[in-house]
């Protein structure tokens, strides 16, 4: 057997123009409309070979984040090597162990599977040959024990490792396990299952699923899914819409194009539920325009759905005509907005509007939309094939389930993870991350809209009403970890000017005010604030956000906030003693050469544009009259003796 | 090719309604690394929507580019943990190095979605594929990165 969504034998009738109702379970469980056990067991056998190959194979890690260390070029290594030894190469998504890129996976009959980091492109034979010859020494992790590999104990399985023990992989369960292009590995891996249980329940049945499963939206505010798709569907209308926000904004996080990279058909599913729940007869996907692999595999993903019934008319012999179609967005961080969103689908300039009404009363050309973040929808297909218990055992009474973070900035292992809700933050960064080397002063939590938590409470629990009770907000799940080389002032003004970037400019409070709040916090990073000036940033950060018109003006000041309620004192060091305690800000810093390191090469001197750089002896030295503080002379040392006082 | 032609061609590819409008203008992004105004005022007679609110499209968001690019551009990505790991002062000293005068533009980007490897900086051509990338760029491998654009810059001048 070719391919699972094949045909078995002359006997079976499925095509996507006579569609059959038992399609998913015919191809996995199946033939269930014609009974052959010679079908059954090619079948059943197709599926193995999926899972576990049956000759040595080599799966490759081919996502964005890869492939910016390097996957490509491994690939090609890997090819050559296996067209020579006959093994079968399999192109996979990422599993989020980032500190990983780019990594392989080899697995053979008999052997444990094995993941190999960081691979370079010239040691690609060796770990294979070496594999096949049962040596597994080298590799980061096993999946699991088999005792055939020669030193087999002294590599750890996943499960032994910290990162990988703590998570829970619900919705990222195929993420670096399956082609993200076959559909066939996705059915064959459980895949399809939602949409079918989905049309046994019926629209209202799958509502009450997600209810009792007590699933949030994973985009932003964590409104209830059910709750939203309750009021699409009770809106009388000719027409109504779904879409997918793959906007994902948030600089910094990635997990919602991880999981469209890896496992793309998950996505094209939950909409595909999210459109048979509320009455949709179309959905779109809107994607980041940065994230360009994502918009492909999506693509391919829907034209895949599409030819083999899964999208288009009648589907599964139901009744329920769906199709999607991939928007490519231009790139605009208040595009995420769901209002903006609609609007750029349109063809009109991305502004937000005032809301009520919602998007569910009046969206894409005034007709009820839903608009739910990727990882819900995600979500909602596990949840439906899983059935509800098996997401609601996870989480917290109030934020039920399981979630994927982003953990990058100062730390051992950056990654995607996915743990359940209420875990402790200190649990995500400083064991299933593995710390920082430096020491840790703060985790910024939500991007631009979140706010930054210090250190003390690291103990907080993942869940949406606790993170707001410190200021910050769950957000689409970035959290980048600060340490104590880096100044927080400088942190919210590195945001701060993301949102005055980013502003659309239709309300005055969040144009004007994110404003104001930059060219103050550019005096206090200068040293030419006053203590008047801190108290204003307050007041006017509570305005901006009582006042203003979308989630990015109500969100904005909250780095600016949450840094003045947690660390004042350094903001009190810039305005009461001109000092940056880190060292950040290079107009509260003198530079000066540390004599005993100086090797009087004179590069210094000959980069400094402002001729403040005089020869002393055999030495230099930095006339801070002069100095412009560029750094340049800084960047020129061979040695690094130019130091920041 | 000319801008208005292309217009005609995408315009027809993807039916003459507003909403085609996003892939419209990414057809004329990818075929010229910008968006000549030409392009904008075919697209204007075309679709029937006025050519200010058009540029007012696609000066909004930040994929799209009103003017040719440099040939060979270093983007240095603005993303939360490229900040937090030193890109900004990257951005500084590179700005203070005057390579435009060399040919070589500088511009920024958020996040590249290899965060592990931050800081990150690429080189990129002007159609807006990328050449190179750097992770883990600190200030001394900064200068790497120059040598290979201005190598860059020579070669496609060439
Ligand atoms: C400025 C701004 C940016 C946003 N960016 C995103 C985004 O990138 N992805 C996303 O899913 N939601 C984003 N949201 C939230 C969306 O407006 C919307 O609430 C969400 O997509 C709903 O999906 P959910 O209920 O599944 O979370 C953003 C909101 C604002 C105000
Ligand atoms: S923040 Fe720079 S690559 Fe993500």
């Amino acid at each position: 057997m070719d391919s699972l969504l094949a045909r078995c034998c002359p006997s079976c009738s499925h095509s996507p123009s006579n569609p059959c109702r038992n399609f998913v379970r015919c191809r996995t469980e199946g033939p269930l409309c014609h009974s052959s056990p010679s079908c059954s067991a090619a079948r059943k056998r197709r599926i193995e070979e999926i899972v576990s190959g049956s000759r040595p194979r080599v799966k490759v890690a081919v996502a964005s984040c890869t492939i910016a260390a390097g996957a490509l070029e491994v690939l090609k290594a890997v090819r050559e090597v296996s067209k020579e030894l006959g093994l079968e190469v399999v192109k996979v998504g990422c599993s989020g162990l980032c500190f990983l890129d780019p990594w392989i996976e080899l697995s053979a009959p008999g052997m444990p599977p094995a993941i190999f980091g960081n691979v370079d492109p010239s040691d690609v034979e060796k770990i294979i040959r070496d594999y096949l010859d049962g040596d597994v020494s080298k590799a980061y992790a096993i999946r699991y024990r088999t005792g055939r590999a020669r030193d087999e104990d002294r590599v750890p399985t996943l499960d032994e490792r910290p990162e990988w023990r703590l998570q829970v992989r619900y919705v990222s369960r195929n993420c670096g396990v399956v082609d993200p292009e076959s559909l066939e590995h996705y059915i064959a891996l459980g895949g399809y299952r939602g949409l079918e249980r989905a049309f046994e329940l019926g629209p209202e049945g799958v509502i009450e699923e997600i209810r009792r499963a007590g699933l949030r939206g994973r985009g932003g505010a964590g409104f209830p899914t059910w709750l939203k798709w309750k009021l699409c569907r009770e809106r009388e209308s000719d027409e109504k819409f779904v879409v997918a926000n793959a906007d994902e904004g948030d600089p910094g996080a990635y997990m919602n194009r991880l999981l469209a990279e890896s496992d793309p058909f998950r996505i094209i599913e939950g909409l595909t539920i999210a459109g048979y729940a509320v009455g949709a007869s179309k959905g779109y996907i809107f994607v980041r325009a940065e994230k360009r692999l994502m918009a492909e595999r999506l693509e391919r993903a829907v034209e895949e759905a599409r030819k083999w019934g899964l999208l288009g008319k009648n589907i599964l012999g139901t009744g329920f005509s769906f199709d999607i179609e991939v928007v490519l967005s231009g790139g605009a961080f208040v595009c995420g907005e769901e209002t903006a969103l609609l609007a750029a689908i349109e063809g009109r300039i991305p502004r937000p509007r005032q809301r009520p009404p919602y998007p569910v009363e009046r969206g894409l050309w005034g007709k009820p939309t839903v608009i739910n973040n990727v990882e819900t929808l995600a979500h909602v297909a596990t949840i439906l094939a899983e059935g509800w218990e098996s997401f609601a055992k996870y989480g917290t009474e109030k934020s039920r389930g399981t979630k994927m973070f982003c953990v990058t900035g100062s730390v051992r292992r950056t990654g995607a993870y996915e743990v359940p809700l209420g875990t402790s933050i200190r649990t995500l960064v400083e064991v299933i991350a593995g710390g920082s080397d430096s020491r840790i002063k703060a985790v910024q939590v939500g991007g631009p809209s979140g706010g930054c938590i210090p250190y003390e409470l690291l103990d907080l629990p993942l869940d949406y009403e606790s993170l707001q009770s410190v200021g910050a907000i769950m957000g689409s799940g970035g959290i980048v970890v600060i340490d104590e080389s880096r100044c927080m002032v400088d942190v919210a003004r590195f945001f701060t000017s993301f949102v005055v970037a980013e502003s659309c400019g239709k309300c005055v409070p969040c144009r004007v005010g994110t404003r104001i709040l930059q060219q103050i916090l550019d005096r206090v990073v200068s040293g030419e604030a006053t203590p008047e000036d801190l108290e204003v940033l307050e007041e006017l950060g509570e305005a901006i956000k009582a006042c203003s018109l979308c989630g990015l003006g109500m969100t904005a000041p909250n780095p600016v906030l949450s840094t003045l309620k947690h660390f004042r004192r350094e903001y009190e060091a810039h305005v009461y003693e001109r000092r940056c305690p880190s060292k950040t800000c290079v107009r509260l810093v003198r530079f000066e050469i540390d004599r005993s390191r100086c090797i009087g090469c004179g590069s210094c001197q000959r980069v400094c544009p402002a001729s403040a750089v005089e020869r002393r002896g055999s030495t230099y030295f930095i006339d801070s009259s002069k100095c412009i503080r560029c750094g340049a002379c800084e960047v020129s040392c061979p040695v690094g003796a130019v130091v920041r006082v | 090719m000319d801008p208005a032609l292309l217009v005609d061609e995408l315009v027809q590819r993807f039916g003459p309604k507003r909403e085609s409008l996003l892939r419209i203008l990414w057809g004329v992004q990818r075929a010229f690394g910008y968006i000549p105004r030409e392009a904008l005022e075919a697209l204007s007679a075309k679709l029937s929507i006025p050519l200010s609110e058009l540029i007012g499209v696609a000066s909004f968001f930040h994929a799209f580019k009103l003017s040719k690019p440099a040939p060979i551009n270093i983007v240095l990505c603005m993303g939360t943990a490229c900040h937090v790991r030193g890109n900004s002062e990257n951005l500084r000293l590179l700005k203070a190095m005057n390579l435009e005068s060399r040919g070589i533009g500088i511009e920024t980007a958020r996040c590249f979605g290899c965060c592990s490897r931050a800081p990150v900086i690429a080189i990129v051509e002007g159609s807006g594929r990328i050449l190179k990338l750097f992770g883990g760029v600190t200030p001394s491998k900064l200068r790497l990165v120059v040598s290979e654009a201005t190598k860059l810059v020579g070669g496609s001048r060439g």
